[in-house]
């Protein structure tokens, strides 16, 4: 289901996404970053795929996650003998 | 659900980041939490023969989560946290009050959507979504590893990270749409 949605959507918006995450991780280049600019200007799912993304992006970064490390989870794993 | 469909295998995977963020937002130490989480997982395992399928698993484990953070309180009460913890209550009829607020929060364990914790509504979101994809949305946004360790950690490579985390955050943001953005 996911796959024939994704095959719908245009390949440069499927890119635009792409850079779009990237920019969240501060991992885009100049190029990709520019590029996400001038397509969202034409591309209305774009322009509410990349708020929503830069939006998610701020709501995590609020939060400090305190997670188990692998290894914390292997240890109770082989704690719990499975 | 039947008693067949407790997956203990899973329990680290589905279950851990949630339940351990959740028991440091409670007792504020990391090494605690840990041990509360696989003392809790340990619990499950030795009474699986109790789950009678009236609540989903996730509920039945975070009862006996509630139950062992209480325990973890009653226990430093009763020692040298006794005259720290009782600051706010006047007379000893108030322990049972006390200990109740240290786990005001118990439903939010069970039903994140209803608390608004931002925190919990985003890992139990998370758990809906592929674990693998999960784990690696976590071990990026959450953990910052870096993109090489992922990929050799998960077997994976560079453009597949960047298509799994797309639909990490895709299938996150469209959760979150329906509990958080909405509130």
């Amino acid at each position: 289901m996911k796959d024939t949605l994704e095959q719908k959507i245009p390949a440069s918006c499927l890119k635009v996404a792409e850079f779009s995450d990237k920019k969240q991780y501060a991992e885009a280049t100049f190029w990709e970053r520019l590029r996400v600019r001038f397509h969202i200007l034409h591309c209305k799912h774009c322009y509410t795929y990349h708020h929503k993304n830069k939006e998610l992006t701020a709501l995590i970064k609020k939060h400090e996650f305190k997670l188990l490390s692998k290894l914390e989870k292997e240890d109770i794993k082989a704690k719990l003998s499975l | 659900m039947s008693k067949l469909d407790l997956q203990p295998e899973l329990w680290v995977e589905k279950y851990g980041d949630y339940f351990f963020y959740y028991t440091v937002s409670k007792v504020n130490d990391r090494e605690t939490a840990k041990d509360i989480v696989s003392e809790t997982f340990l619990a499950g395992l030795k009474s699986k023969a109790n789950f009678e399928g009236r609540s989903s698993e996730k509920t039945w484990l975070s009862s006996i989560l509630n139950r062992k953070i209480v325990d973890y309180y009653r226990k430093i009460n009763s020692n040298k946290g006794k005259a720290e913890v009782k600051i706010d209550y006047t007379s000893q009829d108030q322990d049972g009050s006390w200990l109740e607020e240290q786990v005001s929060n118990s439903d939010s364990a069970e039903n994140q959507m209803e608390n608004k914790e931002l925190g919990e509504a985003i890992l139990s979101c998370l758990e809906h979504i592929n674990p693998k994809h999960a784990e690696i949305f976590k071990m990026k946004t959450m953990q910052d590893y870096d993109n090489e360790v992922i990929c050799k950690d998960m077997g994976i490579t560079s453009s597949n990270l960047w298509v799994i985390i797309h639909r990490a955050r895709t299938a996150l943001a469209s959760c979150l749409d329906n509990s958080w953005f909405k509130t």
